[in-house]
């Protein structure tokens, strides 16, 4: 995994690569997606909460973006309007489908015995397993993500795209069609919220 | 400072910490910052947390998504706008490059199926196989040299490695899911109703897979170990986060076994401690190309009645609600046993061959769907009992998905288009049966006759409505001979469902709105 804001994106080339899927080359479409596919990804996966989830909506985000080209304008860049599908698909994936969470076959417990309270260790797996990193940072981190998934979806969707993806202030507004005092304001709020939560749940930190 | 000043200075902080302020403004801001102590201490705070969230952890997406989002769209662009918003593209296609399009989506689907049994046929000593999709094929299956070594790659153990082989390779994590993998996979989520019962029903799942016949290929590192310790094929296996399984699909297992096999595990996940915590199978491909999202079957466990729905939707997540029946069920004769309080309760060998009946793809069903350019389907398609024969007249689990193709076989696909534009094109004609092969209208439409096993007695291909759209026969080394037992192999989670939180009391709504979205509201986003 890495850390840190990524490059930004260029929209000439951008524009390119999208006349030429529409002239029939298909395979510029794959140059987009390769180009696209991690932010697309950590956007989707910090808005819905989950790895699987963030997957299928990233490959869903970049077909429905492929079925779309025939109408897409020109107007806004080809990533604002890609985000823009993403982080919809995203929301209304977190809003609309039932919610489940996966059962920890660590935690299985019955009367199956050693030998399947032992494989059910061996089956888990800790999404977060870097030595590297301190305790302390990865218990702020992980507090962070906390305080991050109890926002509420707009609040959650500005700091996802400022804070994580780096977007600037017009691009967040043009990727979730909002105007531009509505992004600060709710960036405000949403930071208001994190910085609540995170103190509320390790005091002395920030 | 009013509460209204304070806001927004709190919001003039936020975008002066991201370089959002005008001249003005940050001269302002900074002023306030060299005055007031408290106004610094906010700024500190608001960076300390921009600094935390940014330094969260990426992820690089699953290398998946560039390969799957790329054959979709050269199938797509291969059947004529199946996917896109508008058919007018595939309308617009000669009939001949439609015919082979389908002729594309029929090799898709028996390609699965030769890959499917292709273990099968080796095992059964048919040396190198009985089908090709590449005419010309390499080395028979051998050992697998060990991941790392050189010269080994993932299409090279794809396509001369059996699934243990590949096992023991460690293959990649995508390999797991595809049917170059040499089996056909299927989701099973298995949706309980509460933490408890989803503990159990782990348990439960570990429990039969630990104390019955499947082996726990785990802890195999060689082939002597690989034979001793896997009887007939059924094994369970974990593998490794990231190697074998992409690293988000942690809490999974791949359980590899036959029909018969899988009886008593579905007894064991069928069984529900009470009647009113409902635990739900959802099965469905593990990828189906663009269809995983109609071809997802739910199952009510421990429901009075076996209640089918054939649900539209990503993963077939039901609606917020108790699982519910619709009229539309398919759960048909399914047998039954008399739970304590006298309900009927299916069991597990029926329900499995119930789920899988219920998410099969009709091959057919691909071409309806390639001619009406919609990409959802209300109402499954009844199925014929037999679409593929086996030597019996009866039929192996699964048969007709239509699973994820690795890149390998992407060459393959090519090379069988070509071979298939050289055959002759032959119209469908009185079909001639094999065993329980059947031929059935629907909607004016001929569902696929049975294939033979006898390459003498091969499909006649599938016609549709339209006349001059017919499909050629499938090659005859396409078609196989199945065995009396195939084999499944289903990616299991357990997973709680729970319901909708309550939305926060406090929504900003639009006559909330603070001084500066009322005043930039009315200028345009971009």
């Amino acid at each position: 995994m890495t850390t840190g804001r990524v490059t930004r994106s260029t929209p000439v080339e951008d524009a390119e690569l999208v006349e030429k899927v529409k002239a029939g080359h298909t395979e510029a479409y794959g140059q987009l997606v390769r180009k696209y596919q991690d932010r697309v990804f950590n956007t989707c996966w910090r808005i819905c909460g989950h790895l699987e989830d963030a997957r299928d909506l990233t490959q869903e985000a970049f077909l429905k973006a492929f079925e779309g080209l025939g109408t897409f304008r020109r107007q806004s860049g080809f990533y604002t309007w890609l985000f823009r599908l993403a982080v919809n698909l995203a929301l209304s994936h977190r809003r609309g489908a039932r919610r489940r969470r996966h059962v920890s076959l660590d935690q299985a417990t019955g009367a199956a015995g050693t030998q399947a309270e032992t494989l059910a260790k061996r089956v888990g797996h800790e999404p977060d397993d870097d030595p590297a990193r301190s305790a302390s940072e990865a218990e702020l981190q992980a507090c962070a993500v906390r305080a991050l998934h109890a926002l509420d979806d707009e609040h959650r969707a500005v700091i996802v795209l400022r804070d994580i993806e780096g977007f600037d202030y017009q691009e967040v507004g043009a990727i979730l069609e909002i105007p531009l005092g509505t992004v600060k304001s709710r960036l405000h709020r949403a930071r208001m919220a994190l910085r609540q939560a995170i103190r509320s749940s390790l005091p002395g930190e920030t | 400072m009013s509460r209204i000043d304070r806001e927004q200075l709190g919001e003039w902080l936020t975008a002066y910490i991201d370089g959002e302020l005008n001249t003005e403004q940050i001269e302002l801001i900074e002023r306030l910052l060299r005055e007031d102590e408290a106004v610094r201490r906010l700024l500190d705070e608001l960076r300390r947390t921009v600094d935390l969230v940014s330094s969260l952890p990426r992820h690089d997406a699953p290398g998946s998504i560039a390969e799957d989002v790329q054959f979709r769209v050269e199938r797509s662009d291969l059947l004529g706008g199946l996917e896109e918003a508008g058919a007018t593209a595939g309308a617009q296609r000669s009939p001949i490059l439609t015919l082979i399009s389908m002729a594309a989506v029929l090799g898709f689907v028996v390609g699965g199926l030769w890959i499917m049994n292709r273990r099968e046929a080796h095992q059964a000593g048919s040396g190198k196989g009985i089908v090709a999709l590449a005419p010309e094929r390499e080395a028979e299956p051998g050992p697998a040299e060990p991941a790392g070594s050189e010269g080994v790659t993932d299409s090279k153990l794809l396509a001369t490695a059996d699934f243990r082989q590949k096992l023991l390779a460690g293959m990649g994590a995508d390999a797991v899911c595809s049917h170059g993998f040499d089996n056909e996979t299927v989701r099973l989520q298995v949706v309980v109703r509460n933490e408890a019962e989803g503990e159990a029903t782990a348990a439960r799942l570990l429990g039969y897979l630990a104390e019955h016949r499947l082996a726990d290929l785990a802890d195999v590192t060689s082939g002597d170990d690989l034979a001793h310790a896997a009887p007939a094929g059924g094994f369970y296996y974990r593998g490794s986060p990231g190697v074998n399984f992409p690293e988000e699909k942690q809490q999974q297992i791949l359980v590899r076994a036959s029909r018969r096999e899988f009886d008593g595990l579905m007894d064991e996940l069928a069984r529900s401690k009470a009647t009113t915590q409902s635990a739900a199978l959802i099965a469905g491909p593990l990828s189906i190309r663009g269809f995983e999202r109609i071809r997802t079957a739910l199952y009510g466990l421990g429901e009075p009645t076996p209640q089918f729905l054939s649900l539209s939707g990503r993963g077939g997540a039901p609606s917020n609600g108790p699982i519910q029946a619709d009229s539309s069920s398919r759960a048909g004769s399914a047998r039954h046993e008399r739970n304590a309080s006298g309900g009927a309760r299916p069991t597990g060998g029926k329900l499995f061959e119930d789920l899988i009946k219920a998410i099969r793809v009709d091959p057919q069903m691909l071409a309806d769907l390639a001619e009406s350019g919609s990409d959802e389907v209300s109402e499954m398609p009844a199925v014929p009992a037999s679409v593929v024969t086996d030597a019996a007249g009866g039929t192996a689990a699964g048969k007709g998905l239509v699973l994820k193709e690795p890149p390998s076989l992407v060459e393959r696909r090519a090379k069988l288009l070509d071979e298939t534009r050289r055959r002759s094109i032959e119209t469908v004609g009185a079909p001639r049966t094999a065993g329980k092969a059947v031929s059935s209208k629907k909607r004016g439409r001929v569902h696929p006759t049975g294939t033979s096993t006898s390459p003498a007695q091969a499909g006649r291909g599938i016609r549709v409505d339209k006349p001059d759209a017919i499909l050629p026969a499938p090659p005859r080394d396409l078609v196989v001979a199945q065995p009396a037992e195939a084999y499944v192999t289903l990616v299991v989670q357990v997973l709680v469902a729970e319901p909708e939180p309550p939305r926060p009391p406090s929504r900003a709504r639009p006559s909330a709105k603070s001084r500066s979205e009322q005043r930039d509201d009315s200028s345009p986003a971009e």
